[in-house]
């Protein structure tokens, strides 16, 4: 039985998240099922990615001296440098502007509002509940590293396969507050889920290009996924200090998605 | 003795664009009141405001005692409220969807739902998806009377409702006012507030324009009567009834509209002195019904 906001928006999402979990898993488990052989034929490719053009081999966060063809290279560049963030992204940023925004252009915010329930609880629960999926989306990746680190013998650390997927929760929470509070804001589901995407997406090319680019390098610093990938989480296990931004940029911008919805005319 | 619902003033502009403007009512506790104008009068503005949904652009509003902004959270555990435009959740069923309702006011409802589900002829089982607006409108009902709140506060109820449906919610209108309880609702049908309210206000234009007890309403009421008869009928026997503001003739002299406010009694018993074909009462016209109190209002 539903008792909460928290749990119905759990529950409206129970069928879908099975999907993610399902289509995350299988994307994982096939980069690690091809790792071995990847493995074998490292120095091939090694020259071949060493003619690659700079700005692609920054975008996969290939860096000068790197090596691509151990794990930790590896999975740093061909999973959590642009395919994994942008799946997590898109799942929590449609999810952060479902939220509010979503029932309010659906028509049932009155009813949730009906009932003796604070503005406040309403979007707290709703977070919460996208806190909790992408947290299993998370989980899921952190159990298929582990997984085929002991399969496929990929020598990974476990703080490492930790950190970084603790670090991709978090970027992912992080937009889909940004995007929640749009749509607390504005009460526009399509507008939440465009600024969101346009904001990460210019985050991401920053932080990308800036190995490349010189004027970017200070911009860079402000880049969510600066925060999330500069430590190399994988090799160097928990940064305390971006994992500690991003959380604290996430709650500022919940916080703000909470100010925003209580002073509004919900709309119908 | 305080008033279930009271507002100072209270004022709802979107923009430039007035809502409601000034609207000082005083809603006594155990009554029905009536809140009835055309669409787009002010009505739903008023209803959702009430409701903390909008925020007024000046203004207070009370309702049992709290202040409808300060206090929302605790006045919407003691009402009952039923949108207008009503949009449920489709994805599940309307049992779970009255339980899940039920849950966050900390009530169970079990059994007043399965009540309330026979009295109303609706199955429960279904998706919500899957109904058609007169059942959607049956669970907005429901989802209102559930919790037996002290006061309800209702956006035209009676919408979609087919009118055996509409008979069965007046009865449940009448026993929460038959237990001391307090039923605001909001109409744009001039019978069906007759049928169910004690007192009425009217809204046009985003202002109140009088507030009548309905027994007053009635017999300032103007309603239009279209007679048709077997055999051509002078219409100067209808000119002098008291009351009787326009007669014509219609059918080729074989009909005659007659438009009478209050009592119907006399123009009814001359009619009957010749064979009547048919007769239509246009008495639902609210735009007609209360022309005398449109006119008189000021323009704007």
């Amino acid at each position: 039985m539903l008792n909460s906001v928290f749990e119905k928006t759990v529950w409206d999402n129970h069928r879908a998240v099975w999907w993610w979990v399902g289509g995350i898993a299988a994307l994982t488990g096939l980069m690690v099922a091809f790792y071995p052989a990847l493995e074998e034929m490292g120095s091939d490719f090694e020259e071949l990615l060493d003619a690659y053009p700079d700005y692609l081999r920054a975008m996969f966060g290939i860096s000068e001296g790197s090596e691509f063809f151990a794990a930790e290279g590896f999975f740093h560049g061909e999973l959590y440098s642009a395919m994994l963030p942008v799946i997590f992204l898109i799942f929590t940023i449609l999810r952060g502007a479902a939220a509010t925004a979503g029932e309010e252009q659906a028509g049932t915010m009155d009813l949730t509002l009906s009932v003796p329930v604070s503005r406040s609880r309403v979007v707290v629960d709703e977070f919460g509940a996208i806190m909790l999926l992408t947290a299993g989306l998370g989980l899921t990746l952190v159990v298929i590293l582990l997984a085929g680190n002991v399969i496929v013998e990929m020598g990974l650390g476990v703080a490492g396969i930790v950190a970084i997927n603790l670090g991709l929760v978090l970027i992912a929470l992080l937009f889909g507050a940004l995007a929640m509070a749009v749509g607390a804001w504005t009460g526009r589901k399509a507008l939440a889920a465009g600024v969101a995407a346009g904001v990460a997406v210019a985050a991401f090319f920053v932080n990308a290009l800036a190995p490349l680019v010189s004027w970017l390098e200070i911009p860079q610093q402000a880049s969510p996924f600066y925060w999330f990938l500069d430590s190399r989480p994988l090799a160097n296990g928990f940064s305390w200090a971006g994992l500690g931004l991003l959380a604290a940029a996430t709650a500022a911008l919940w916080a703000a998605a909470v100010w925003a919805f209580r002073r509004r005319d919900i709309s119908t | 003795m305080s008033s279930a619902i009271s507002t100072q003033g209270l004022t709802k502009f979107y923009g430039k664009t007035p809502g409601i403007v000034d609207l000082d009512l005083e809603v006594r506790m155990g009554e029905v009141f009536g809140f009835l104008g055309p669409n787009g009068a002010g009505k739903t503005t008023t209803i959702r405001t009430l409701m903390d949904l909008l925020r007024p652009t000046r203004g207070s509003a009370s309702i049992l005692g709290l202040d409808s902004r300060r206090d929302s959270v605790e006045v919407k555990g003691l009402t009952g409220y039923l949108p207008g435009d009503l949009a449920l959740w489709k994805d599940m069923t309307a049992r779970q969807l009255l339980e899940y309702l039920g849950n966050l006011r900390g009530v169970d409802v079990t059994a007043s739902i399965g009540t309330y589900a026979e009295r109303l002829d609706i199955d429960l089982s279904r998706k919500v998806g899957t109904y058609s607006s007169g059942n959607r409108q049956k669970i907005g009902v429901i989802q209102a009377f559930m919790h037996e709140p002290d006061l309800l506060i209702l956006d035209e109820p009676s919408a979609g409702l087919d009118p055996l449906m509409q008979q069965e919610f007046y009865h449940m209108v009448d026993e929460v006012k038959a237990q001391g309880r307090t039923v605001f609702l909001s109409s744009h049908i001039l019978p069906e507030v007759e049928r169910v309210a004690d007192r009425v206000a009217i809204v046009r234009n985003s202002r109140l324009v009088a507030v009548e007890t309905v027994e007053d309403l009635k017999a300032k009421a103007r309603r239009r009567i279209d007679f048709q008869f077997a055999s051509p009928v002078a219409p100067s026997e209808f000119t002098a009834i008291a009351g009787v503001e326009h007669v014509e003739s219609i059918n080729d002299a074989h009909g005659v509209s007659v438009t009478v406010s209050g009592s119907v009694d006399q123009v009814m018993k001359t009619a009957a002195r010749h064979e009547i074909v048919n007769v239509i009462s246009h008495q639902g016209d609210l735009e007609s019904a209360f022309l005398a109190y449109y006119e008189e209002a000021p323009r704007c």
